[in-house]
């Protein structure tokens, strides 16, 4: 079965590394055979937003962000891996496996 | 996509000449005011430099994609300058750097339709074809082309 991963990622000036994070995770989660779905918190506001479903499937939570990030209480009680927002640009797949391997050492 | 909006062939620049981070950096930031977006040029790159000084732009594969954040920018606007030589920019991947592609970003947040291309063109660059594509071409409007 594949994994269920969401993501949110975020950068200070909100137009670049928040979207490169983004695809970045996308990418690689897709060659690894797993669903991902990441929420963009750029500067023209929240896209891609996760709804309160995604939020309950997930199995992982991966906060890519250099800045706060909007709306957190949402993912309250679920296992969280923080990274800076440049983690996912440079090895995107070693990030999710980290995420992962965080709910499988549980 | 209208990239051409916010990138035309006034702003690319081919065989750049530069030995460091901050000389690219300030060429770049002229061809972005020949635009007139740029109120404070100084404070401009004052911000493309802080924000390199947080964390490297140089997002691997030779690519650099330095921005600021400031109240001297009018409009969202974009430079691309292809360097004769790489430079250092202590990338993710250690690489040096021979495509820049510099953005100018006015300080409100605002629901921007130029912030939004600034956004995809981002996107774009973890594309590695795309990222090859640029590397290889030396044709100013092929170069828009490929980021449009």
């Amino acid at each position: 079965m594949k994994r269920k991963i969401i993501a949110v990622t975020a950068c200070a000036t909100g137009v670049a590394h928040t979207y490169m994070a983004a695809k970045a995770l996308k990418k690689a989660a897709k060659s690894m055979g797993h669903l991902l779905k990441v929420e963009t918190q750029g500067a023209t506001g929240i896209e891609n937003e996760l709804t309160e479903k995604d939020v309950n499937i997930g199995e992982v939570v991966i906060f890519a962000v250099d800045t706060k990030v909007r709306d957190k209480e949402r993912f309250d009680h679920k296992r969280i891996l923080h990274v800076p927002v440049a983690a996912p640009i440079k090895d995107a797949e070693k990030v999710i496996s980290d995420a992962l391997a965080l709910v499988d050492n549980q | 996509m209208d990239v051409a909006t916010i990138l035309n062939v006034q702003q690319v620049e081919i065989d750049m000449e530069a030995q460091t981070q901050e000389e690219v950096i300030r060429k770049l930031s002229e061809k972005i005011n020949e635009k007139q977006v740029l109120t404070n040029k100084d404070a401009y790159i004052g911000s493309v430099l802080e924000r390199e000084s947080q964390s490297t732009t140089g997002v691997g594969g030779g690519i650099a994609i330095p921005h600021g954040k400031s109240k001297g920018v009018l409009e969202a606007a974009i430079a691309v300058g292809k360097l004769k030589t790489p430079v250092e920019w202590k990338s993710l991947d250690d690489q040096p750097v021979s495509v820049v592609i510099m953005f100018a970003i006015p300080e409100k947040d605002r629901k921007d339709t130029h912030l939004k291309l600034l956004s995809q063109i981002s996107m774009k660059l973890m594309d590695d074809d795309v990222v090859e594509e640029l590397k290889k071409e030396t044709d100013k409007q092929k170069i828009v082309n490929i980021l449009s």
